[in-house]
């Protein structure tokens, strides 16, 4: 009778196996936009960083459906005006996904106050959206290291940082460097745990924050 | 057999594999954007049921697939200005990112392979099934751009927003479907068994027969075992009865499989599928519609269309092809365990009725989602 039982529940465990294989979906791994990024660390004249400047290309794609109904001439060719009540939504829907903007200075985490000066242009059959995220206050970044990474955990957005010159220091006085490192390919162990957060969570936990920082689109920047 | 409780063993059986499969799904259901994306405009797709986490490479490789796609997609279209063979180009692509986009997130499979088990559809209905529901859900993305784009000229937030209100409702029709299912497959099948208790011979002899529906349809089984146990109260018997299906029709006397092989003979019945379609057809996807609009914005229309209706060609490749699992899957267990077996049957029940818990549950989380999210 044990035996019986045991061979019932491995039964079982097969169909169960078979049912979750047939049914399980990689969550949000379907990135329906491509976006390159430049951005742009912005400082004062006390050499501290007092905000960063986020210029996001989508691709044709995307931008062709995203000016639908915009164009105020129906010409398919929507003007900056056009696009502001957009441009009102996009940072209001990215404001949910902490703007797929995160950096630390010297470790500690960077808070960063509303946006500002945000528009969208079309151009080239290219959407561009851009906006300012200032810091909550202005942060000295002298002898420490500015750590940026601009993405979507949730891929629904693919963002990369542009060939050319991707973060420019926007005031710096020339003591700094910034570095770029590219994406490298996921650790399939990273990305399992990344993979099982739920999409309603909007911040990554302490542990993770940490790993995904070398996976993408990190830059450093290091002062004297 | 003699567990003295065989009956409840197979209760406490499906109901710990139900448990295991509840919280797969709850874990998966989570994984919901906001209303309307990052952007306002192009709905994500919703997560479904995540196995992200079980082929994490997987999730990788689809994602250069989908750039990939992307990116030639919007070339061919192009591409078409100058050379009319591109057509083609672009229909292959379109047909191959059906396939391969059906794998990622999205219900819709999801719906289609559960009902399959639920309802025990035969394999051409499952790919019947599979296939219309996929070109519905094609028809579907074409009409809201043609209304909504073409015709209202709606912005593409109001179209995201429609797009999100239209998944409610496919929510909704899901939700619908899985109360359907759980009350035909589970609570209708348990209550009928008990009203139509009725011994037709005498005790002494096991030959008892009952009257009940099962599989939808009125069946008639033969008691195989009976066992008495006395009431603590002592004035009555408690009665447990095995029984094993028989032919409805006395005529009939080919074997145990009625339903199977009745089910074989008919056709999808469109009274309980048409749920499954519209919960597709509510629901286009993000992909289809941005391809479209595409189109339209470099004046080709008619590529566009022929274009989404590839996508759905190729998605009901997938589904069909996942449906055809689900159902082999089934049968593979029965030749395992053997059909006519207590295990087998054990095995038949509990399919349907995890099958119908599946959709039942994908129905009220992906409303609570949408719900709490709006």
């Amino acid at each position: 009778m044990k035996s019986c039982k045991r061979r019932r529940w491995k039964i079982a465990s097969l169909m169960a196996v078979v049912a979750i294989t047939a049914h399980s979906q990689p969550g949000e791994a379907h990135p329906h936009i491509l976006i390159q990024a430049w951005s742009q660390m912005l400082f004062n004249a006390q050499n501290q960083l007092v905000g960063i400047t986020n210029i996001w290309d989508f691709d044709d794609a995307f931008s062709a459906y995203a000016i639908q109904g915009y164009d105020s001439k129906g010409d398919g060719k929507p003007t900056r005006e056009d696009l502001q009540p957009f441009a009102e939504i996009n940072v209001k829907s990215l404001a949910e996904y902490n703007y797929f903007t995160r950096m630390k200075i010297g470790g500690v985490p960077v808070v960063f106050a509303s946006p500002k000066d945000y528009f969208d242009v079309f151009a080239n059959e290219k959407l561009t959206l851009r906006f300012t995220l200032p810091t909550s206050k202005p942060i000295d970044i002298e002898g420490k290291t500015v750590e940026l990474d601009v993405y979507d955990p949730e891929y629904f957005a693919a963002i990369t940082f542009a060939q050319e010159k991707p973060v420019t220091l926007v005031g710096a006085k020339d003591a700094c460097d910034s570095v770029v490192h590219r994406p490298e390919p996921l650790d399939p162990a990273i990305a399992s745990q990344l993979a099982v957060i739920p999409a309603d969570q909007r911040t990554l936990p302490p542990e993770l924050f940490a790993v995904t920082d070398k996976l993408v689109n990190a830059t450093m920047v290091t002062c004297r | 057999m003699t567990q003295p409780q065989p009956r409840r063993a197979a209760v406490r059986d499906v109901s710990r594999l139900c448990v295991v499969a509840a919280l797969i799904l709850t874990s998966g259901a989570a994984a919901w954007a906001s209303p309307t994306g990052p952007f306002g405009a192009g709905l994500p797709d919703d997560g479904g049921f995540t196995g992200a986490s079980l082929f994490p490479q997987f999730v990788e490789f689809l994602i250069s697939i989908q750039i990939y796609f992307n990116q030639h997609l919007t070339a061919a279209v192009r591409a078409i200005h100058h050379d009319s063979t591109a057509i083609w180009t672009l229909l292959g692509l379109s047909f191959a990112y059906g396939i391969v986009h059906a794998i990622g997130p999205g219900h819709g499979k999801a719906v289609v392979s559960s009902y399959v088990l639920a309802t025990r559809q035969t394999l051409r209905n499952g790919v019947a099934l599979a296939c219309i529901a996929s070109l519905a859900q094609a028809a579907g993305a074409i009409a809201l751009i043609l209304v909504a784009s073409m015709l209202l000229h709606l912005t593409s937030v109001s179209i995201t927003w429609a797009t999100f209100q239209f998944e409610v409702a496919s929510d909704a029709v899901v939700l619908l479907l899985g109360c359907w299912l759980v009350w035909t497959k589970i609570i209708k099948p348990a209550r009928s068994l008990k009203l139509a208790f009725e011994p037709v011979t005498p005790f002494t002899r096991p030959e008892l027969y009952l009257d009940g529906m099962v599989g939808g349809g009125p069946s008639r089984f033969q008691a195989t075992e009976v066992a008495g146990v006395p009431e603590p109260s002592g004035h009555s018997l408690r009665v447990s009865v095995r029984a094993a299906a028989v032919a409805n029709d006395p005529c009939d006397c080919g074997g145990l499989h009625i339903p199977d092989a009745a089910m074989a003979a008919g056709t999808l019945d469109w009274r309980k599928a048409w749920t499954v379609v519209a919960s597709t057809a509510l629901r286009p996807c993000t992909g289809a519609l941005i391809v479209m609009v595409f189109s339209i914005s470099q004046g080709l229309l008619a590529a566009g269309i022929a274009s989404t209706l590839m996508m759905g060609i190729g998605t009901a490749l997938t589904v069909a092809t996942l449906a055809v699992l689900s159902v082999s899957a089934r049968k593979t267990a029965f030749v395992l365990t053997g059909a006519d077996s207590p295990l087998g049957r054990r095995i038949k029940r509990g399919v349907e009725v995890c099958g119908a818990l599946a959709v039942l549950s994908a129905g009220v989380l992906l409303l609570l989602g949408s719900i709490f999210l709006q």
